[in-house]
């Protein structure tokens, strides 16, 4: 890790030092996969959220937009037309995974995002501006060619992982730890009395979120204040242990456990869960996905040999 | 970076898309670098929360940058306790008879609420009819769906609708600890034909 002095004498060390394109395709490939998931549970609802004739009001989206209405729908609200807009985008989706046309696709799925986000701010959840964010992150990455769906039919004949600049994994990693942040220092600047006095948890346990409520959330309620403490510890803690090369394992680790423990206790938040783990792969490192890809290909090898 | 083997090498590749900075030409890396140091500025600036006051209109500049490419940033989710133990949404009608009937209320064709409850109509309808910021959202949605109701009902039943909104609120854990349910009914109901003057 560079020093902060080294950090303000030049930023261009800081932006531009070369890093693995493999990372890169490790980001893009399951930010896409994650995207899609998302685009294929909101299908059954395309005409709910997206449509005229649905539930947000297209002229109070226009007005609820600051300091101007971007989005694709405002072209066309047909029902065609929204259907339309989500093929083309999970094509764009699969088209970015496969490292195919990857810049253009990257571009269609900025535009998926900022349009649909737009057009129904009402049914919005975290996960959305997780994705929306990383869309954009994504965007202006090197794509790399390494792997990609045609190296991968080539056998990457010839072919050895570019070295690129990293300066999109830099602003993916300050992205997370601004996720994790603003939401701890939002409790510190304006203290809340249940995240204060440890009650977080169990309102949370008894509310139309939790997979089980009940009168049985009462009885443990020393318990859930101790797990309410130890969320926000995790949430100031998991951007440090990420960011540090040593300690990236235990930033996953306990960030795998928070999501997860958040996805098996809350009902239908399990996107946010894979959006959240997504943002990991951006502090993956060279050596990470060199032994990821030996890995793979040994266990082909041993697979084809059989 | 180690060059051992094929497997663990990384190559200087100068393509255009591997997002090597050319030495030929240092402008596109000069832009890019200004635009990195911006971007991470915007980004720390946007660790600090503002005040829950603060929710006039920001720069518009700003905002343009937050919505066409830089995103919200706002990520004080749950900020507080969810409140609502559940939420349940329909439209009541009563005939000139006396006879009433419910009808769901999603659009298009007022199809019952998904239940379990999915985050995304649980968010939809609690931000369409309860929050304050949103009151635009509710009136168009309440003027759309009056001559829907009167185009697929008999009109000349001479039904008057409501929009009744059920929510049960967790009770506070120290009272719901001393007996009694863990959350309380609360109704709240919109008239269709006035639809700007709720009625509590």
């Amino acid at each position: 890790m560079p020093t902060i002095s080294r950090w303000l004498r030049s930023p261009a060390d800081l932006f531009f030092k070369p890093e693995d394109e493999r990372i890169y395709a490790a980001v893009r490939i399951v930010f896409a996969a994650v995207a899609l998931l998302n685009l294929l549970l909101l299908w059954p609802d395309r005409q709910v959220f997206f449509s005229n004739g649905g539930l947000v009001d297209l002229d109070a989206a226009m007005g609820d937009a600051k300091p101007f209405y971007l989005s694709i729908f405002g072209l066309h609200g047909s029902e065609a037309a929204v259907t339309s807009v989500m093929f083309v985008t999970a094509f764009a989706l699969v088209m970015l995974m496969a490292g195919i046309g990857a810049r253009l696709a990257a571009f269609w799925v900025l535009v998926w995002h900022i349009s649909y986000m737009a057009r129904a701010p009402l049914p919005l959840a975290g996960w959305d501006l997780v994705l929306r964010c990383f869309s954009f992150l994504v965007l202006i990455s090197p794509m790399g060619k390494y792997w990609t769906l045609p190296a991968l039919i080539r056998g990457h004949a010839g072919m050895i992982p570019a070295s690129v600049s990293r300066h999109g994994l830099i602003l993916m990693r300050l992205q997370v730890v601004v996720l994790y942040w603003h939401a701890v220092l939002a409790r510190i600047l304006n203290p809340d009395p249940y995240w204060g006095n440890g009650e977080f948890l169990s309102y949370f346990m008894l509310s139309h979120h939790a997979r089980w409520p009940g009168r049985w959330v009462l009885e443990y309620g020393s318990f859930l204040a101790v797990v309410t403490y130890a969320i926000q510890l995790a949430e100031a803690a998991i951007p440090v242990l990420l960011l540090v090369k040593k300690t990236r394992w235990w930033g996953a680790l306990l960030g795998t456990a928070l999501h997860i423990g958040i996805c098996l206790v809350a009902r239908d938040l399990g996107l946010f869960c894979l959006a959240m783990l997504m943002t990991y792969t951006a502090f993956l490192r060279h050596e990470d996905v060199a032994g990821a890809e030996q890995w793979v290909r040994r266990r082909w090898r041993r697979g084809a040999s059989a | 970076m180690r060059s051992t083997s094929p497997d663990d090498s990384l190559a200087q590749d100068s393509a255009p898309d591997a997002g090597r900075v050319s030495p030929g030409n240092p402008w596109p890396a000069r832009l890019l670098l200004v635009f990195c140091c911006w971007h991470a500025a915007f980004l720390i600036y946007s660790i600090i929360p503002a005040p829950p006051a603060q929710n006039k209109p920001g720069h518009p500049v700003l905002d343009f940058y937050r919505i066409a490419l830089g995103g919200r940033q706002q990520w004080n989710m749950f900020e507080t306790i969810p409140v609502l133990h559940s939420l349940d949404v329909r439209f009541e009608g009563v005939d000139r008879q006396g006879r009433e009937t419910i009808v769901d209320p999603v659009l298009p064709g007022f199809k019952p609420l998904p239940r379990p409850e999915s985050a995304r109509y649980y968010n939809a309808f609690y931000r369409l009819l309860l929050a304050a910021e949103t009151v635009p959202f509710r009136d168009a949605y309440l003027r759309k769906v009056g001559p829907l109701l009167a185009a697929q009902r008999d009109p000349t039943a001479g039904e008057t609708w409501t929009l009744v909104v059920n929510q049960e609120y967790t009770r506070n854990l120290f009272h719901s600890r001393r007996g009694g349910p863990i959350s309380v009914l609360v109704s709240k109901s919109f008239d269709i034909s006035t639809p700007d003057g709720d009625t509590p």
